[in-house]
C-alpha cells in the first residue's frame, strides 16, 4: 500500500505544480489497474495480460475535436545509468496495449467517469522523470533508440511522451505563468489560444480553453489574456525552439499576423524557455522585424505594432524539477 | 459585417496546404512520422495517411517544419547564372570602398546583412536575400538564397561578375551609381551584348566561338541548343488583311541529345530558316589536365535583343581511374572561379570581333 501512496503522492504534486497551469484535470482515482480484454496482449515473457496498469489520468476538452481527451498515464523514474532504449520501448509497449484496451473498456469509462453521452477519447502519456541530475540527455539518447515504427501502436490510437527536459521546461512555463499572475502582468483568468483553421473549427468559448498535450510539446505555445492593472489584453508565446534564426522569425512574425495576433491594440509578448539563448533570439528578431516590415511595404501601422513586440526569457528555475524520490516505478 | 477567420499573411502555409503537401506522394511516411515524433508524438504507422496529414495540418507549426516538408517536396533553391560586366574609369580602391560602405548601411538598415570580404584590391559582397512568388505553391513561394557582387581587379579596371538576378543585380547597379557619383569621370561599363548586330549567322556565331575557341579547353559536344527567330514585325495586320487563315510562327526551338549542333536539323534551322542561337549548354574539359569534364550552360536572358548574357558551370565529371566518370557532382569554388575567368574573358573578346565583322 505504501508504493499507492507514494505514486498518488506524485501524480498529486505534478498535476498541481505542472499540469493545473495548463488546465488539465486529474481524475481522482490514482495507480489503478483495468482488466485486459484482448487476448493478442502478453508479457515480455510471452504471458497473458490479466490487467493494464494506470498511474494517473489527466484530461481536457481539445478545442478543435469536439471531445474529451484522456491521457492514460505511466509515470516512471530512471536513475541516469538504467535508462536504455529496451527499457523505454517496454514502458511505450506496455502503454500501447493499455490504451487500445482502454479505448474499447466499459470497465475503463467506468473507473474514470466517463460520460457516456460526452465523445472522448483515449491516449497514452508516458511521463519520465530523472532521479540523477544532467541525466535529460540520456532519456533523449533512449527515445532515439527505439524504433517507434515497430511498436504495436493500434490504428488510430497515439501515444504521447514527456521527457526530463520536457517536464522541467513545463515546470518553467508553470512558474513563470504563477510569478506574471502574481506581478498582475498575466491575469488568472488566462486562455490557452488557438486560432481558426481552414479545415477545422474551433469550438466552444475562447476562454478557459486548456493547452493541448500537442501544444505543449510544440514549437511555441500561445496564451491569450484579457487587461491587467499593469498590461493591455494581449498574448504570451512561450518559444520553444532552443535557437531561432531571422529567417525563421520572420516566418513566426507571419503566422501570429495569420492567426490575426498582430492587431493595434494586442500586447504581444514572447517568453523564450530556453534562457542561454534569449540574446542571440533577440537579435534575431529585431533582423526578422526588419525584414517583415519590408515585405510589407514598409506599412507605418504594421510597424508600429511590430516594433511594441518584447521578448524575454521566462523566470530562470535553474535546479532539476524535483518531485519527490521514493514511490516511482523503473 | 462577417469577422474574416484569418489574417493577412504572406508567405505563412495555412492548414490545407500542409495538409494537400503531406497527402503528396512524395512525402514519404518517414517524414510524417519524423514531424510528430518531433512534438513527441507516436502515431501507428497503420492509421490513414489522410488522417495523419489532417492531424498533422492542425497543429502549430514554424519554419522547421516548413522546410522539412519544403525539402521533401524537392523545393530547393537552384544556383543561379553569372553575369559579368567590366568597368573602366573607377580611380582606387578607396573609391570603391567609400560606395561598398554606403550599401552595407543601407541595405542594413532594410534588414539584409552584407558581408564584405576583401582580399588585396578585390572585394566580395555576400549577402542572403529572400524572393518572393505568389505564383509557386506556399512550400516554394519563399526562397532564401545567397547573393554574391564581386569585384575583380583587371587590368584596365574591375570585372564585376554577380549572380544574374533582379535582386543583385540592383545591388551591383547602386554600388556603381554611388562610385560614379563620386568619380571625375563617368564609368565606361561593358557587358556582353549583341543587340547592335541583328545578323543571325553573326549571333550563332558568336556562340560557335564562345563554345570551340575557348582558350586552353577542348568543347567535346552540344548537349543542347535553343534556337530563336523574332515573329517579323508588321505582319500580323498584313496577314489579317490578305486572308483569315491564323498566322503560324514558330519563336523558339529546343534541341537536346549529343551532337546537336551537328545534326540536320539543326543546321537546317540556321541556314534555311534563319534561326539563331540564343542558348547553349555544352561540354568541354582543359586541354593541359587530368581530363574532368565540364558542363557549361551560356545564354542571352533576351533572346530578342540578345541582351543579358550569363552562364553558369552546371556540373563536372570528376575523372576517376583515369577517365570521366558519368557521374556528374556540383561544381567547386575554385572550378567555378576558373571557368568564370575564362568565359568572362573570351565572350568579350567574341562580342568585339563578332561587332568588327558586322560593321563590315
Amino acid at each position: 500500500m505504501a508504493e499507492t501512496t507514494n505514486i498518488g503522492e506524485i501524480a498529486a504534486k505534478i498535476s498541481k505544480e505542472i499540469f493545473e497551469h495548463f488546465r488539465w484535470t486529474t481524475h481522482p482515482k490514482r495507480d489503478d489497474n483495468f482488466a485486459c480484454t484482448n487476448t493478442a496482449h502478453v508479457s515480455e515473457k510471452g504471458v497473458e495480460k490479466n490487467t493494464h496498469p494506470g498511474d494517473v489520468v489527466f484530461h481536457y476538452e481539445d478545442p478543435y475535436l469536439q471531445r474529451r481527451i484522456y491521457l492514460h498515464t505511466d509515470l516512471k523514474s530512471y536513475a541516469d545509468d538504467s535508462i536504455n532504449p529496451k527499457r523505454v520501448k517496454q514502458a511505450l509497449k506496455s502503454l500501447c496495449m493499455a490504451i487500445e484496451c482502454a479505448n474499447q473498456s466499459k470497465e475503463w469509462r467506468n473507473k474514470y467517469s466517463v460520460n457516456p453521452s460526452d465523445a472522448h477519447e483515449v491516449r497514452g502519456l508516458l511521463f519520465v522523470h530523472n532521479y540523477t541530475k544532467g541525466y535529460a540527455q540520456s532519456f533523449n539518447d533512449a527515445i532515439r533508440g527505439v524504433n517507434l515504427h515497430t511498436l504495436p501502436v493500434a490504428p488510430g490510437t497515439q501515444l504521447h511522451y514527456l521527457g526530463p527536459q520536457d517536464i522541467q521546461r513545463l515546470y518553467s512555463i508553470g512558474n513563470d505563468i504563477i510569478r506574471l499572475s502574481h506581478t498582475k502582468d498575466l491575469p488568472n483568468d488566462y486562455t490557452f489560444y488557438y486560432p481558426d483553421l481552414m479545415l477545422c473549427r474551433r469550438h466552444g468559448d475562447v476562454w478557459e480553453q486548456p493547452a493541448t498535450i500537442e501544444a505543449l510539446t510544440g514549437p511555441y505555445l500561445i496564451i491569450k489574456h484579457k487587461q491587467t492593472e499593469n498590461v493591455g489584453p494581449g498574448y504570451v508565446i512561450y518559444y520553444n525552439r532552443p535557437k531561432a534564426t531571422a529567417e525563421g522569425l520572420q516566418y513566426f512574425l507571419d503566422s501570429l499576423s495569420r492567426y490575426q495576433m498582430l492587431e493595434s491594440g494586442e500586447h504581444i509578448r514572447i517568453r523564450c524557455t530556453n534562457v542561454a539563448a534569449l540574446d542571440d533570439i533577440k537579435t534575431s528578431l529585431e533582423i526578422a522585424k526588419q525584414r517583415y516590415a519590408k515585405d510589407w511595404g514598409f506599412d507605418p501601422a504594421r510597424i508600429v505594432i511590430l516594433e511594441q513586440i518584447g521578448i524575454d526569457a521566462v523566470t530562470s528555475v535553474t535546479d532539476t524539477y524535483n518531485p519527490g524520490t521514493t514511490g516511482w516505478r523503473e | 459585417m462577417k469577422k474574416r477567420s484569418q489574417g493577412p499573411s504572406l508567405y505563412f502555409a495555412s492548414d490545407k496546404n500542409i495538409f494537400d503537401a503531406l497527402n503528396q506522394r512524395k512525402v514519404d511516411s518517414a517524414t510524417v512520422t519524423k514531424l510528430f515524433e518531433d512534438r513527441n508524438i507516436i502515431v501507428s504507422p497503420k492509421t490513414p495517411r489522410e488522417e495523419l496529414a489532417r492531424y498533422f495540418a492542425r497543429l502549430n507549426h514554424d519554419f522547421e517544419d516548413h522546410q522539412s516538408i519544403a525539402a521533401r517536396l524537392g523545393v530547393a533553391a537552384r544556383r543561379e547564372r553569372i553575369t559579368s560586366m567590366e568597368v573602366v574609369g573607377i580611380s582606387d580602391a578607396d573609391a570603391l570602398v567609400l560606395a561598398i560602405q554606403n550599401i552595407k548601411k543601407g541595405r542594413e538598415e532594410e534588414g539584409d546583412v552584407i558581408q564584405i570580404t576583401r582580399e588585396g584590391n578585390n572585394f566580395a559582397l555576400t549577402f542572403q536575400y529572400t524572393t518572393i512568388d505568389y505564383g509557386r505553391n506556399e512550400f516554394s513561394q519563399v526562397q532564401t538564397r545567397d547573393g554574391i557582387v564581386e569585384l575583380l581587379e583587371s587590368g584596365s579596371g574591375y570585372t564585376i561578375r554577380c549572380t544574374q538576378n533582379d535582386y543583385v543585380l540592383s545591388v551591383r547597379d547602386i554600388l556603381l551609381a554611388s562610385v560614379e557619383k563620386a568619380a571625375a569621370q563617368p564609368l565606361t561599363k561593358t557587358v556582353v551584348s549583341l543587340f547592335d548586330v541583328p545578323d543571325a549567322k553573326l549571333r550563332s556565331q558568336f556562340f560557335d566561338r564562345l563554345m570551340n575557341d575557348l582558350p586552353d579547353y577542348k568543347r567535346l559536344d552540344v548537349i543542347a541548343a535553343y534556337v530563336y527567330k523574332p515573329k517579323p514585325e508588321g505582319d500580323k495586320n498584313l496577314d489579317e488583311a490578305e486572308d483569315n487563315e491564323p498566322d503560324t510562327h514558330v519563336e523558339k526551338v529546343t534541341m537536346k541529345g549529343v551532337g546537336v549542333t551537328r545534326s540536320e536539323v539543326f543546321n537546317q534551322l540556321l541556314k534555311d530558316e534563319q534561326y539563331y542561337i540564343t542558348k547553349v549548354v555544352w561540354t568541354s574539359s582543359k586541354v593541359l589536365s587530368a581530363g574532368a569534364i565540364y558542363e557549361i550552360e551560356a545564354t542571352f536572358e533576351d533572346p530578342k535583343d540578345c541582351t543579358g548574357f550569363s552562364f553558369i558551370l552546371s556540373g563536372v565529371f570528376p575523372v576517376e581511374g583515369g577517365k570521366p566518370t558519368s557521374r556528374k557532382r556540383a561544381p567547386q569554388s575554385s572550378e567555378i572561379d576558373e571557368i568564370s575567368r575564362a568565359i568572362d574573358a573570351h565572350s568579350r573578346h567574341v562580342m568585339s570581333v563578332i561587332k568588327l565583322e558586322a560593321k563590315k
